[in-house]
């Protein structure tokens, strides 16, 4: 077999797990950009997303788009209580506090997914593109990859233009620059907060929904994906939007590349080692920039 | 002043002679079966099977007289958390025996302890080594016993399986754990001996969310089947690059992929995978109607049933756990509370019917099962069905 279909395997892989992970991240980051609060629990937005979608679509056989929206309303709602009941009363805390509340959430709703749900991987048909497979070189490829690539491009875009040019959007940024100055000028801080993690749900569940057709989910899935998915947002930049695309894309095909070059032994150190390296050089991340 | 204390002390003394007379009361067995974790699919049937065998015999009155009460910690598929049930089994609650953990690697650590500590110990680990290890050291007591096929007999029959077919270029796949390396080193040593040549080999981490890179390296080998102990969420992801890779051979997987939510995990894509299993995988209609084992699996389908208002879900796991549960029953009502005894007494348990198989122990052969109790299942029409 020609080294070239070995490559294009890795790229198509490495594409693969990084669209999962930008997708993951994208989620994180917007959070970070808006309350500077590092939400550990969003692989548990993204597992509960697709659990939500299995479960309407395969238990109560709604039909798909339907079962689609309201997977991401619900995610919205818990991610909202989650800054309402556990970030809110501590809002003044220190950063450290916030994120071992994240954690203390994610571990909770852990809990609650593995008594609702079960304990079994589950798995969700592809939505688009269903069955086709794309070939180049010999190397395979499942075009349910482009599609979360399009929709992570496509959220990016979106949500640079609401926090560019929309007013709810600059003020959403205003409130993560500078809180107090942000307070005096009659801005609603914790709303703008509670909205920044509803959006975050949002793009949680859409992560989950798209990914559990390639790697199915269970109820302890999102604790992986997200660690990843932070791992990228915080690689390419938390402080910049295209940050978790970027990063997340790197983290994968490293892994891949990793995988399929040197050993399967090594992926998980070959990722945490870029991470390492780029917090050594660039600590902003690769799009990060010094503010 | 003392009257009034010797009074005291003389209730508390008849409420403890109660409390104790009820502890003897009571067969207390600690289950260390995994509720959580990786490995948890194939745990959750064992214990449902468990369940069912535990309230047979508490129902004809217990074992000599004395009710089965269990103990049942979540091992989680961690190493130190299964081996630190299994120690306060020993320590805390003095159990009269143990049942489980089911994976490979925290039985294996289990192993030390419950010999030193000389209790019986009844798993479902197909990957633990407990006949290799009987092997090697004949003369040390193994208190470990492992009712399911185990690698190297599920192993061989796939080499004769494979063999009958003409298939003697194989390339495999395994996990980076201690049952992918069990079933690496079980490959690499014997096949050949069996006249099947492997051609190829990967690794993977069991938490990857896509095995094309290893898949496609395979492929170029140019096997006739690929052999895999992958399972449960990797399982499902292997099958899928398999398929999009295009490959028409046999993929033959790991026997704990026989369960009916493996094949719903699979979406619909099913063609060419194939995993040894017990007789009682095959669907109870298949087997003669004079057919001991028949009745057996009809009447536990039947429990089931009554107990968790569905059908069995995967009877070959739920057959692990009852037959342990069974197993463990005979061995405490014919040898009393003595472990060594009860040990012995398995291993001289020969033909002993049970679910799963038909069990015939050794001081040899803690597994109890042979080649011949083991068959070739394929996914046709999305149910396991006997392969032809």
């Amino acid at each position: 077999m020609e080294p070239l279909t070995y490559y294009t395997q890795f790229l198509f892989s490495g594409l693969t797990v990084g669209a999962i992970y930008a997708l993951v991240g994208l989620g994180f980051a917007l959070v970070y950009n808006v309350s500077k609060v590092l939400n550990f629990a969003q692989g548990e937005f993204v597992m509960l997303g697709a659990m939500a979608m299995i479960y309407l679509v395969k238990g109560l056989q709604l039909a798909i788009p339907l079962a689609f929206l309201l997977s991401m309303l619900f995610v919205a709602v818990i991610g909202s209580l989650l800054d309402l009941i556990a970030i809110r009363p501590v809002q003044r805390g220190s950063p450290l506090i916030m994120i071992l509340i994240t954690i203390g959430g994610s571990v909770l709703i852990q809990g609650i997914a593995g008594l609702v749900f079960g304990r079994e991987h589950l798995s969700l048909p592809p939505l688009f593109f269903r069955g086709k497979v794309i070939t180049l070189f010999e190397a395979v490829f499942d075009p349910q990859i482009i599609s979360i690539i399009v929709l992570t491009v496509l959220a990016s875009i979106s949500l640079k233009i609401f926090l560019t040019q929309s007013w709810e959007g600059k003020a959403l940024r205003a409130c993560g620059e500078n809180k107090i100055a942000a307070y005096l000028l009659g801005m609603n801080v914790p709303f703008m907060r509670t909205l920044s993690f509803a959006l975050s749900g949002a793009l949680g569940a859409l992560a989950g929904i798209l990914v559990t057709p390639i790697c199915l989910m269970s109820f302890q899935g999102g604790v992986m994906l997200g660690v990843k998915g932070i791992c990228g947002a915080v690689i390419g930049g938390l402080n910049n939007i295209w940050g978790a695309l970027i990063g997340g894309l790197i983290l994968g095909l490293s892994e891949s590349f990793g995988v399929g070059i040197i050993s399967s032994k090594y992926k998980d150190a070959i990722a945490f080692c870029i991470l390492l390296i780029i917090l050594f050089i660039k600590p902003q991340g690769i799009l990060g920039s010094n503010k | 002043m003392e009257k009034k204390m010797f009074l005291v002390f003389g209730i508390l003394g008849v409420f403890f002679m109660f409390g104790v007379a009820f502890a003897a009361d009571i067969v207390k067995i600690g289950v260390t079966y995994d509720q959580t974790g990786p490995c948890a699919h194939a745990s959750i049937h064992a214990m449902n099977g468990l369940l069912i065998a535990v309230d047979e015999i508490n129902a004809k009155g217990g074992i000599n007289g004395k009710k089965v009460e269990l103990i049942s910690i979540d091992g989680a598929c961690s190493v130190e958390k299964s081996l630190g049930n299994v120690k306060r089994f020993i320590l805390k609650d003095k159990v009269d025996t143990i049942i489980g953990p089911m994976f490979t690697g925290p039985s294996m650590a289990c192993m030390p302890v419950v010999n030193k500590e000389k209790i019986l110990l009844v798993t479902g680990s197909g990957g633990n080594p407990i006949n290799e290890m009987l092997a090697e050291k004949p003369g040390e007591k193994q208190f470990l016993f492992a009712l399911s096929m185990g690698i190297v007999f599920q192993h061989e029959h796939n080499v004769n399986w494979l063999k009958k077919r003409g298939i003697t270029k194989v390339a495999m796949i395994n996990p980076l754990n201690k049952l992918g390396e069990g079933s690496n080193a079980w490959y690499q040593n014997f096949a050949p001996k069996f006249g099947v040549q492997i051609v190829a080999s990967e690794n993977y981490d069991p938490a990857s969310m896509d095995l094309t890179p290893q898949l496609i390296k395979l492929k170029a080998a140019n096997p006739g089947a690929i052999v895999t102990m992958a399972s449960g969420a990797d399982g499902a992801i292997m099958i899928k690059g398999f398929h999009q890779l295009g490959m028409n051979i046999p993929l033959i997987t790991s026997d704990a992929n026989v369960t009916a939510s493996f094949v719903e995990s699979l979406e619909g894509k099913t063609e060419h995978v194939y995993a040894p299993g017990p007789i009682s995988t095959a669907p109870v209609e298949t087997l003669a109607a004079d057919d001991p084992r028949r009745k057996r699996i009809e009447k536990f389908m039947k429990d089931y049933e009554k107990k968790f208002g569905k059908r069995s879900q995967s009877l070959n796991w739920e057959g692990v756990g009852y037959d342990s549960m069974m197993v463990t029953y005979e061995a405490i009502k014919n040898a009393g509370g003595d472990q060594t005894k009860m040990r012995d007494y398995i291993e001289n348990m020969k033909n002993y019917p049970g679910i799963n198989a038909t069990y015939t122990f050794s001081a040899t052969n803690h597994r109890g099962y042979s080649v011949d109790q083991i068959q070739m299942f394929k996914i046709k029409g999305n149910v396991w069905n006997l392969a032809d």
